[in-house]
């Protein structure tokens, strides 16, 4: 049996919560909070809007004391910690735009040493191997020289990371650090987390609204349920049981399983079914243009087939199976082929709103 | 953190050929500072002895460094204008300077504004409204010149603390409204409101003094008396060395109140010692030397433009020294060279240097605002 290593952070028995005054009864929001993250794991946080994540990141990382029960950082109780103490072993980025006049990306990583530093200030060797290292591990190297002012979001967004991990800690909380920037800083920016989650062997712990990014690179999903709950797991686990869909999905909506994501039902069609013949991505794209145009692709026999084929654009084909058919049609380009589905499911569509 | 260890020896060629890198632009970076510092000190010196030697009555430069060393001057009258006329005026300048300069870069970063200074947020204006309330209550006996070190003290303690009441104003209005332009306004308000206040109590009870307080109020170092200055030197003299201990806490705010706090420091702790600094060099100031304006805008600006940094390890110092030597060229232009026998005041001089500072600040944040 492999022995557990103690986890890096862990919520025993956490309530969370805030007071809207002093003296006044605290507003409990999440309640009997069990959590721990182990060295090296990569744990993202979800959950709709409202249910409580800012509250349990901003307990977690000691902005503000639970109502009960404890946070630990190393073993150690959170709030028994000073707050140098507690900086070394924790780093944090938040949301909130960062304005450092003139600075160097080298500066603003070097400022992680402060909780390092003798009062006066003074870099010791030590010091500067941290921060070339923290500039390294962040992929930020190249651009110590450079004002933090010129910087994409992307950068910054990595500058700020690697002065975190100037800061050598146990535990690295990020709040939404993945918000403001583009598909591909985005992929990047995942794959340097998950890579500096093994090789340094932090603890790391995002929030993020991106279902899909949270659900395929987190070792462990850190739920928050929307009623007080906070449920804690393999993304497979939340995904596979009806956790995610019964936080997420409101009316109309469903977990779909293939992207990973919530997707809007509204425009289904019951009965409007169709077997796309194709292969490969020809195959695939047509299917989402017949969704997308409000039909069901099915694999089984239907009423209509769709055939596709491979070009820039693709050909495809419609036939009914049934003889005479309106549906029957050509076309190059998915564009007229979801304007023509559409057409032929308009009468449908109409049945269905008003039934 | 296990990792850290082994990724050394996995680091590949290009990666130690930048690590290596930093090492030659590093003692290039020293090199630009440390000479920038010395330029600056030595411009200082320079300023000194020219503002000395030169007056309505010349004394030659070799004259003035032999009395500064403290060998034997020419003539007991060139020693006695030296010691006891100019170099008075000259160590006001330069402490004003400093103090202000110091007050201002911390209170730019205090206020997350780039336009904050003692001048522009009315602190100078509260100073003079606690002086004033001091010298008015106990009978009016005279502007500071005259009153006994007791009184002399209550009236720069009734000042400081008057600069502090301003500055917590303004702290409280800009947590609350974010935008630097309404701070400033706000401020603007605030130093008009304190002056205002001033006018009245003096107009109603001796208004006699009113001219001696509008020269005052638009700031002067050349009515400061050795006597006074002991006060002036050694409370500016203990805050602006107290002030490097908050250097550090003071970068880590550049980053914001909340990430300070994730980085230890204590934020709340770091506010006061910042306001108390600022209202006490402020206030000392006010209190001897009346409101002398935009050195503390402009000093922290220049120290930044010039480091290319805004490290307030460096630019606190540098801030002092350009601070110094604005006061001074200022006094210089204002009458100290000797050319005229008027003077003006020191305002009118500091204002070339703050207000197209202030603009820039202005045009060029919206200019980068827009770009974003």
């Amino acid at each position: 049996m492999t022995v557990e290593p103690r986890p890096a952070l862990q919520a025993v028995a956490v309530s969370a919560g805030y007071r809207r005054r002093r003296r006044h009864p605290a507003v409990t929001v999440l309640r009997d909070v069990h959590l721990a993250a182990r060295p090296g794991e990569l744990i993202t946080l979800i959950g709709p809007n409202g249910a409580g994540k800012s509250t349990l990141l901003r307990t977690l990382v000691g902005a503000q004391p639970p109502l009960a029960g404890h946070v630990l950082l190393d073993g150690r109780d959170l709030a028994a910690l000073s707050p140098r103490q507690r900086a070394r072993r924790l780093a944090v980025t938040l949301t909130e735009p960062v304005d450092v006049g003139q600075m160097t990306v080298d500066a603003v990583v070097a400022l992680g040493r402060i909780p390092y530093r003798s009062w006066i200030g003074r870099e010791n060797a030590r010091d500067r191997a941290a921060v070339d290292r923290a500039l390294l591990d962040a992929g930020v190297a190249d651009l110590r020289d450079r004002p933090l002012t010129d910087l994409s979001d992307g950068e910054r967004q990595r500058v700020m990371v690697a002065r975190a991990l100037a800061q050598e800690p146990a535990v690295l909380v990020l709040d939404e650090p993945t918000a403001f920037l583009d598909v591909a800083r985005r992929i990047e920016f995942a794959a340097m987390l998950t890579r500096l989650s093994t090789t340094t062997g932090t603890a790391i712990v995002l929030s993020t609204h991106d279902l899909a990014f949270a659900l395929r690179r987190a070792d462990q999903v850190w739920l928050v349920g929307g009623d007080g709950t906070v449920t804690a797991g393999a993304p497979e686990d939340l995904a596979c049981g009806d956790a995610i869909t019964r936080a997420f999905t409101g009316e109309n909506m469903s977990f779909d399983d293939a992207a990973a994501t919530i997707v809007v039902a509204d425009d289904e069609v019951p009965g409007a079914t169709v077997r796309v013949v194709g292969e490969g991505r020809p195959r695939q794209w047509a299917e989402h243009a017949a969704r997308r145009a409000g039909w069901t692709p099915t694999p089984d026999a239907a009423d209509h087939v769709l055939t596709v084929e491979p070009g820039t654009p693709c050909r495809w084909r419609v036939d009914g199976t049934h003889v005479p058919d309106a549906t029957r049609a050509h076309g190059i380009g998915f564009d007229s082929l979801v304007t023509h589905l559409r057409g032929c499911a308009t009468p449908l569509r109409e049945d269905a709103r008003t039934g | 953190m296990s990792g850290s260890g082994t990724g050394v020896e996995e680091m590949t060629e290009d990666e130690v050929a930048s690590r290596a890198a930093p090492g030659r632009r590093h003692r290039s970076r020293v090199g630009y500072v440390a000479g920038l510092f010395g330029l600056l000190v030595l411009l200082l010196l320079g300023v000194v002895v020219v503002l000395i030697a030169q007056g309505s009555i010349p004394i030659p430069v070799g004259e003035v460094l032999r009395i500064l060393t403290g060998q034997d001057a020419e003539s007991a009258v060139n020693r006695t204008i030296v010691l006891d006329a100019r170099l008075p005026k000259v160590v006001a300048g330069l402490l004003a300077g400093a103090a202000l300069a110091v007050g201002g870069a911390q209170m730019q970063t205090l206020f997350r504004n780039p336009l904050a200074d003692p001048f522009v947020l009315g602190v100078s204006s509260g100073a003079i409204l606690g002086a004033a309330i001091v010298i008015l209550g106990t009978g009016g006996v005279g502007w500071l010149s005259g009153l006994g070190v007791v009184s002399q003290l209550g009236v720069t303690g009734a000042a400081v603390a008057g600069a502090a009441g301003v500055l917590l104003i303004a702290l409280g209005i800009a947590r609350r409204v974010g935008d630097p332009v309404v701070v400033l306004v706000v401020g603007v308000m605030l130093g008009y409101l304190a002056g205002a206040v001033v006018d009245m109590l003096v107009y109603y009870t001796d208004p006699d003094r009113l001219q001696a307080l509008a020269t005052f109020t638009r700031g002067s170092v050349r009515n400061v008396t050795w006597h006074e200055l002991q006060v002036v030197a050694v409370s500016c003299a203990v805050v602006l060395v107290l002030s490097v201990f908050l250097a550090q806490p003071l970068n880590a705010l550049l980053l914001g109140e909340r990430y300070a706090g994730s980085l230890g420091v204590n934020v709340r702790r770091v506010h006061f010692l910042s306001l108390a600094s600022v209202a006490v060099l402020s206030g000392v100031i006010t209190a001897y030397c009346g409101a002398i304006g935009f050195v503390g805008l402009a000093a922290p600006h220049l120290a930044r433009g010039l480091l290319r940094t805004s490290d307030h390890r460096l630019v606190l110092p540098a801030s002092a020294l350009i601070g110094a030597v604005i006061v001074l060229v200022a006094e210089y232009v204002a009458g100290g060279n000797g050319l005229t026998r008027t003077s003006l005041p020191l305002n009118s001089v500091t204002a070339f240097v703050g207000a197209p500072v202030i603009l820039w600040v202005l045009l060029s944040g919206r200019a980068r605002r827009q770009a974003r």
